[in-house]
């Protein structure tokens, strides 16, 4: 498997850049569950200070930092207040292990543009110098399908270096993860952003491992680390809380360390050669119809 | 000799096919030049959005109608008050701007609520006004805003307003005239026959094509009663929102400008049978043969007659007085489309000139075909054309003046060549046999006025 490292990752590493990340994936996968429990495995396990921008207009990718407080949003401050109040202090909070949370927020379902909710709230984070350099890692959570121009602002130039998909072995996750790679594919060449690989958010489906294994490898990517199903995401959800924060000893607070880990360190960064469709349906169906 | 590349589009190679000199013995079904395509990336067209033919051009002639344009500000300014079409209410449509005036965050939440507070605060700020026409613009129809809905909901709130909705974005065609093929079909579904005038005469008919440009309405309006025929509506010179409503009441369409109003004179004739008569209302002979077709459509060709008559013992002696300075004059004609038709063998006839080249921003192969066939031989006809192609064009053929609007005229004076404004006129109205007076007056004017002349004089080396 040919990798494409990315110019410069390791250099950037050793000088503690800040590194930009995109989490996407389908809907309702537990992007953001995955994407907050590993942010607070960062930041508490590993020590690093990482921001997260939550890009999805339901502004619900930074709750369990927050401990469910409820966040004015980037696009609520604009709407009511006017841009000059989108200051820092107005819009960013912290949370659970000194994470910075910021959400961009945007309409209801079915009006106006959230796609440009997400372009203005990012451009305006930027003139603020939100994303400074005495961070180690800026997330940017983005709503399931990159539906428009808008939700692919986190990958273009000079924004997100790398991607994680989140999928699982169901049908349609895979689907969703192979069109992101498309989108990804179409800023690779002029961002230089890169895929860092897929995590498996497990489903208990059958063959999941085994299929999203083969599925990473034909995508030129690696599986950066399955994560096993456990009730206690679901608990410490409940409690409005990460699983570190809620129980630092449970085996699921060791595996989110363990993916944190994996992603501190991750070196493979790749264009990622999407299936076709004729090829994915067969890569599903094969999985799927084995016993 | 076929089409023509020019000089200066050697890297644009495909403009070629956009330029046509017609020679002797060709015809139309020969050679065309390419027309209402996208344009060529590369050249610099003149065209406009399609929401500005379906703003500037048709609705907002309108003279008891709020235009509320649902975009950013710009919009609303850039296609307000730079055609030159007065009314007979104290010009209420050319003293104002409406805009909802959107900003960043109404397109990311949505701009409906924001489309009606505007709605109802422009008809409280002018609460003898009634009528409305609501514009998308690029922005409001990416987001998907229903104007619709939200019209719906004033008209019932406020009781006695009518509103209607030009949903034509920009970009929905490659020119304006999208805009105005828009906001006539969609009219014609919505609108007409939801509103009746009193008839006052047995003649009836809708002036279709004419948007009043410094009053080329009042003299069509005043030919008209003096052969007894009730306009039911003008479409739209000096019109009103009701009176268009009314359009399935006329007995015929007279329609001048084929090009941004033959599809209402088209839809009428479909749903109504009501039958599309093409005129020219611009040069002196057209002018008559016009009054001529109405007359003998409805059996009163004496009353035509007459006023021919009347008209040109009037003016005829002054446009003679012109015809004899003017004869032999070479110029050209830069417009939107149908004044290249209208105007090319007027010229000829009525004034003995010559029109050597002519260029459509939005013309459609119809439009073509209608000027090839009347024009001159060895004339130019380009579509779409750009900046530098004129340039080479008037090194070519030299011409005493140009016809066109005011952004490529202050380029040809910089060659010292007088221009006359071929949208809005320079003193107009320029229709009718009065109009065609005041036309050759300007022509007569621009080529003989000292001014071009003085101009190219370098004074910095006298002392």
């Amino acid at each position: 498997m040919q990798t494409h490292q990315r110019r410069g990752t390791i250099q950037r590493n050793q000088l503690n850049m800040t590194r930009k990340v995109a989490f996407y994936g389908k809907g309702g996968i537990g992007k953001s569950t995955t994407q907050q429990n590993t942010a607070a495995a960062l930041a508490a396990v590993h020590g690093k200070k990482v921001f997260i921008h939550g890009c999805d207009p339901k502004a619900d990718c930074t709750r369990l930092v927050l401990g469910g407080k409820p966040q004015e949003t980037i696009m609520d401050t604009l709407r009511e207040k006017g841009e000059d109040a989108i200051t820092i202090e107005n819009v960013v909070n912290t949370g659970f292990s000194g994470i910075r949370c910021v959400e961009s927020g945007g309409p209801e379902p079915g009006v106006g543009c959230a796609g440009r909710g997400v372009i203005t709230s990012i451009n305006l984070m930027e003139e603020l110098g939100a994303y400074n350099e005495e961070l180690d890692f800026v997330h940017f959570d983005v709503l399931g399908d990159v539906v428009c121009g808008g939700f692919a602002m986190p990958i273009r130039e000079g924004k997100a270096q790398e991607v994680y998909i989140v999928a699982s072995g169901e049908m349609m996750a895979t689907y969703a993860a192979n069109n992101i790679c498309k989108g990804l594919l179409k800023y690779a060449d002029q961002s230089g952003v890169r895929l860092g690989g897929i995590i498996c958010n497990s489903r208990k489906v059958d063959n999941e491992l085994e299929m999203i294994l083969e599925f990473c490898e034909a995508l030129g990517t690696q599986m950066i680390h399955f994560v096993p199903r456990d009730n206690i995401v679901q608990k410490a959800e409940f409690n409005k809380k990460t699983v570190i924060d809620y129980d630092p000893n449970v085996n699921q607070a060791h595996e989110y360390a363990e993916l944190a880990r994996k992603i501190i360190e991750n070196e493979m960064f790749v264009k990622p050669k999407p299936l076709t469709m004729p090829e994915l349906e067969k890569l599903v169906a094969r999985y799927g119809l084995m016993d | 000799m076929p089409l023509k590349l020019f000089k200066c589009d050697e890297t644009i190679p495909e403009r070629e096919k956009h330029c046509y000199i017609k020679a002797p013995g060709e015809d139309i079904t020969e050679f065309l030049p390419a027309s209402n395509v996208e344009t060529i990336p590369g050249t610099l067209s003149e065209r406009g959005c399609s929401f500005c033919g379906s703003k500037l051009v048709i609705g907002g002639v309108l003279k008891d109608t709020i235009q509320l344009i649902h975009g950013p500000i710009g919009c609303s300014y850039d296609t307000w008050h730079t055609k030159r079409y007065p009314s007979d209410n104290g010009n209420f449509q050319l003293k104002y701007a409406w805009s909802s005036d959107l900003k960043e965050k109404h397109i990311v939440f949505g701009g409906e609520k924001q489309l009606k507070k505007s709605m109802i605060e422009a008809f409280k700020e002018f609460p003898e006004i009634k009528r409305m026409i609501v514009y998308t613009t690029c922005a409001t129809a990416l987001i998907g805003d229903d104007p619709k809905a939200v019209a719906d909901d004033v008209m019932e709130e406020l009781g006695d307003v009518d509103i209607f909705c030009s949903q034509c974005a920009g970009f929905a065609g490659v020119s304006q005239s999208k805009g105005h093929h828009v906001f006539n079909i969609d009219w014609m579904k919505e609108k007409v026959g939801t509103h009746e005038v009193e008839i006052t005469s047995e003649y009836t008919v809708n002036f279709i094509g004419d948007y009043n440009i410094q009053g080329d309405t009042y003299i069509l309006e005043d030919y008209m009663k003096r052969m007894g025929i009730q306009i039911i509506a003008h479409f739209t010179g000096n019109g009103t929102y009701d009176s268009l409503r009314s359009m399935h009441q006329a007995k015929l369409n007279v329609t001048n400008c084929a090009r941004s109003a033959g599809y209402i004179a088209n839809e009428l004739k479909k749903k109504y049978g009501i039958p599309r008569l093409d005129v020219d209302t611009w040069g002196f002979d057209y002018t008559a043969e016009a009054l001529r077709k109405v007359g003998i459509f409805f059996g009163i060709e004496d009353r035509a007659e007459k006023v021919i008559a009347e008209e040109i013992t009037k003016w005829k002696p002054k446009l003679d007085y012109y015809k004899e300075r003017l004869t032999g004059k070479k110029v050209c004609i830069w417009t939107g489309g149908p004044r290249l038709w209208h105007w090319t063998k007027a010229f000829e006839d009525d004034l003995g000139m010559q029109v050597l080249a002519m260029s459509s921003k939005f013309g459609h192969q119809e439009d073509f075909e209608k000027v090839i066939s009347r024009g001159r031989e060895g004339t130019y006809y380009i579509d779409d054309a750009n900046e530098l192609e004129f340039f080479e064009v008037l090194g070519q053929i030299k011409p005493d003046m140009v016809l066109t609007g005011p952004r490529v005229g202050e380029l040809v004076k910089k060659l010292h060549l007088p221009y006359i404004n071929g949208h809005a006129y320079h003193n107009g109205p320029y229709m009718g046999f009065e109009g065609a007076v005041n036309m050759a007056r300007d022509m007569h004017n621009a080529i003989y006025s000292p001014l071009m002349k003085l101009a190219a004089i370098d004074i910095r080396e006298q002392k």
